[in-house]
C-alpha cells in the first residue's frame, strides 16, 4: 500500500491522501466529548510505549548491530516528529505577529518597533529561503546583508553585553560574605586566570615537570574542572534525570494534573 | 552591486548594529530598541527559513515530491492539529498530538534514562577502584598511582556528598548526613564558580570579538586602509 509513486500516479496517490486526511479530520471533529480525554491519553501511552517497548523487547543480531524488530522505526518516527515540531513553529510566528500586526494597526506606543520587527522578519525569510532557488544576485545581496551584516552582529554583540552584566552580578554575589561565596570567588578566579596568558604567566616561574607543576594556575584550573566540577554536575544531572523521569512517568501515564490537564474539553 | 560594496555596506550594519546594542550600556534609548526589534524580527525570520531549509525540505517536501513517498501528505492533517488550539470548538485536537509529543519525550526520556545514566554512573563508580589511566597521561605532572587513586576516590566523594546535599526525602539530622551534605554545598560552589568563570570567559571573548571587528574590521581596514 505504501509504495513510492512517480510522474502522475504520485499526484494521484496525493490527490487520494488529501481526501483521507480531510475525512479523517473531519471524523475528528465528531469525536464525542467523553471519548476525547481517553484518546488522548491513548495516543499519549502508545507514543511513549513505542520507546518502552523499543527498549525492553530482546534484541538479536550481531553484538555491534543488535536490535529488535521496532529499532529500525525509531529514526522514521524521530524524523516524523521532527518535520511536526517545524509545522508547530508557525504557532510562535503566528502569535508573535499577531501581537505585533495589532500594534502596528492601533498605533500604540511603540507601533513603529513593531513594523521594523515584521519588515526584518519578512526580509530575512525572502532573503534566506530566496537564496536556496533564486538565482538572482539582488537575492544573494539581500541575505549578505540581512545575515551576515545584521543578524551575526546583533547576534555576537547580544550575547557579548552579558558580560557586562555579569561583571555586575559577580560584583553582588561576592559582596556576601560567607564560605560559599568565598569559594566561589576563588574557584571563578583560578578558572579564568588558567584560561588567560597573564593569568598563566603568574606562576609560569614553576617548572612544567614534577609534582610542584600542579601549583601553575592552568592544572589547578584543569584540576578543578576535571575532578570537582565533573562529579557536581554529575550528581545535578542525576538528580535532573530522576525528576525527568519522574515527570515522564506521570505525562506518560496521564497521571499530571493542573490546568492545562483538568481543562474541560 | 560590486563585491567590494557589499563587503563594505556587510561591515558597516554590522558595526551600526554593534554600536546600536551596546548603547544600551549608557541608558535604554531608542536605537537600542531599533535594534533590539530588527534582532528579533531577523531571529524570527531565520527561525523560520532555517526550519524549511534544514527541516521541512530535505525530510518532508523532497521525501514527498521528489522521491514519491505520497503517505508524507498525511504531516500537514497532522501539524494542523496543533493549530486547532485556535478553534474553540474542537481546540481539543491540539492536545492529541501535543499528547503524541509528551508520550514521545516521555518514553525518549526513559531511554536516556536507563541506557545514559546508569552506565555514566557505573564508569564513574568502578574507575574510582579499579582504573589508574591517566598516571602516564600527557600533563598528569607526578602523578603517582596513588595520587590518581586518590582523586578518583574524590571523584567519588564529591558525586556522593552533592547528591546527599540534594536528597530531600528525609530531615538530614545527626552528626554524618548534615556534614556530607555541608561538604557537598562546598564543592558545589567550587563548581558554579568553575562555570561562573568559564561563562565570563565565554562572553568575554565574544566582546573581544567584537571590538576587534570594529576597531581591526572596520577602523584599520576599512577607515585607515591598513591591512
Amino acid at each position: 500500500m505504501f509504495q513510492v509513486q512517480h510522474g502522475a500516479a504520485l499526484y494521484t496517490h496525493l490527490a487520494g491522501a488529501a481526501v483521507v486526511s480531510v475525512i479523517l479530520f473531519f471524523a475528528l471533529t465528531l469525536v464525542p466529548t467523553k471519548l476525547r480525554r481517553p484518546l488522548i491519553m491513548a495516543v499519549t501511552f502508545a507514543a511513549g510505549l513505542f520507546y518502552a517497548l523499543e527498549f525492553f523487547w530482546p534484541v538479536s543480531g550481531p553484538e555491534s548491530d543488535q536490535k529488535n524488530f521496532l529499532t529500525s522505526y525509531i529514526k522514521p518516527f524521530s524524523d516524523i516528529t521532527t518535520v511536526l515540531q517545524s509545522f508547530a513553529l508557525g504557532l510562535g510566528v503566528y502569535s508573535l505577529v499577531s501581537i505585533h500586526m495589532r500594534k502596528v494597526a492601533r498605533t500604540q506606543s511603540g507601533w513603529a518597533y513593531s513594523l521594523v520587527l515584521i519588515v526584518s522578519m519578512i526580509v530575512m525569510v525572502i532573503a534566506h529561503i530566496g537564496k536556496e532557488y533564486i538565482k538572482s544576485p539582488w537575492v544573494h545581496q539581500l541575505n549578505e546583508f540581512a545575515y551576515s551584516g545584521l543578524m551575526k552582529s546583533l547576534d555576537a554583540t547580544m550575547f557579548s553585553i552579558i558580560a557586562f552584566y555579569i561583571v555586575s552580578a559577580a560584583y553582588r554575589a561576592f559582596r556576601i560574605r560567607s564560605t560559599e561565596a568565598t569559594i566561589l570567588l576563588v574557584s571563578a578566579g583560578i578558572i579564568m586566570l588558567g584560561q588567560v596568558a597573564i593569568g598563566q604567566a603568574i606562576t609560569n616561574a614553576i617548572p612544567n615537570e614534577g609534582l610542584t607543576a600542579n601549583l601553575r594556575v592552568e592544572n589547578m584550573a584543569n584540576w578543578i574542572l576535571k575532578k570537582v566540577n565533573s562529579p557536581a554536575i554529575m550528581a545535578i544531572d542525576f538528580g535532573l534525570g530522576v525528576g525527568g523521569l519522574a515527570t515522564a512517568l506521570r505525562l506518560w501515564l496521564s497521571l499530571e494534573r493542573g490546568s492545562y490537564f483538568e481543562e474541560e474539553l | 552591486m560590486k563585491e567590494e560594496t557589499v563587503k563594505l555596506i556587510v561591515i558597516l550594519l554590522g558595526v551600526a548594529s554593534t554600536l546600536g546594542i551596546y548603547s544600551i550600556l549608557y541608558k535604554e534609548n531608542k536605537v537600542f530598541r531599533f535594534f533590539e526589534h530588527l534582532y528579533l524580527g531577523l531571529a524570527a525570520g531565520y527561525s523560520i527559513s532555517a526550519a524549511w531549509n534544514d527541516i521541512l525540505r530535505p525530510q518532508w517536501w523532497t521525501l514527498m515530491m521528489i522521491e514519491g513517498r505520497w503517505w508524507m501528505l498525511f504531516a500537514i492533517p497532522a501539524a494542523m492539529m496543533f493549530y486547532m488550539i485556535y478553534s474553540k470548538q474542537n481546540s481539543w485536537m491540539s492536545r492529541l498530538i501535543f499528547g503524541l509529543f509528551l508520550g514521545a519525550t516521555a518514553g525518549q526520556t526513559f531511554q536516556a534514562f536507563a541506557a545514559d545514566y546508569f552506565p555514566k554512573f557505573r564508569t564513574a563508580a568502578s574507575k574510582a577502584v579499579m582504573d589508574l589511566p591517566e598516571v602516564n597521561q600527557p600533563g598528569a605532572y607526578g602523578l603517582t598511582p596513588f595520587s590518581a587513586a586518590l582523586n578518583n576516590v574524590l571523584f567519588m566523594v564529591i558525586l556522593a556528598s552533592v547528591m546527599t546535599y540534594f536528597f530531600f526525602s528525609f530531615e538530614q539530622k545527626g552528626k554524618v548526613i548534615p556534614s556530607v551534605s555541608k561538604f557537598g554545598r562546598y564543592t558545589l560552589m567550587v563548581a558554579f564558580g568553575a562555570l561562573f568563570g568559564s561563562t565570563i570567559m565565554a562572553r568575554m571573548s565574544l566582546l573581544i570579538g567584537r571590538m576587534y571587528f570594529l576597531i581591526h574590521d572596520f577602523v584599520q581596514v576599512q577607515l585607515l586602509h591598513m591591512q
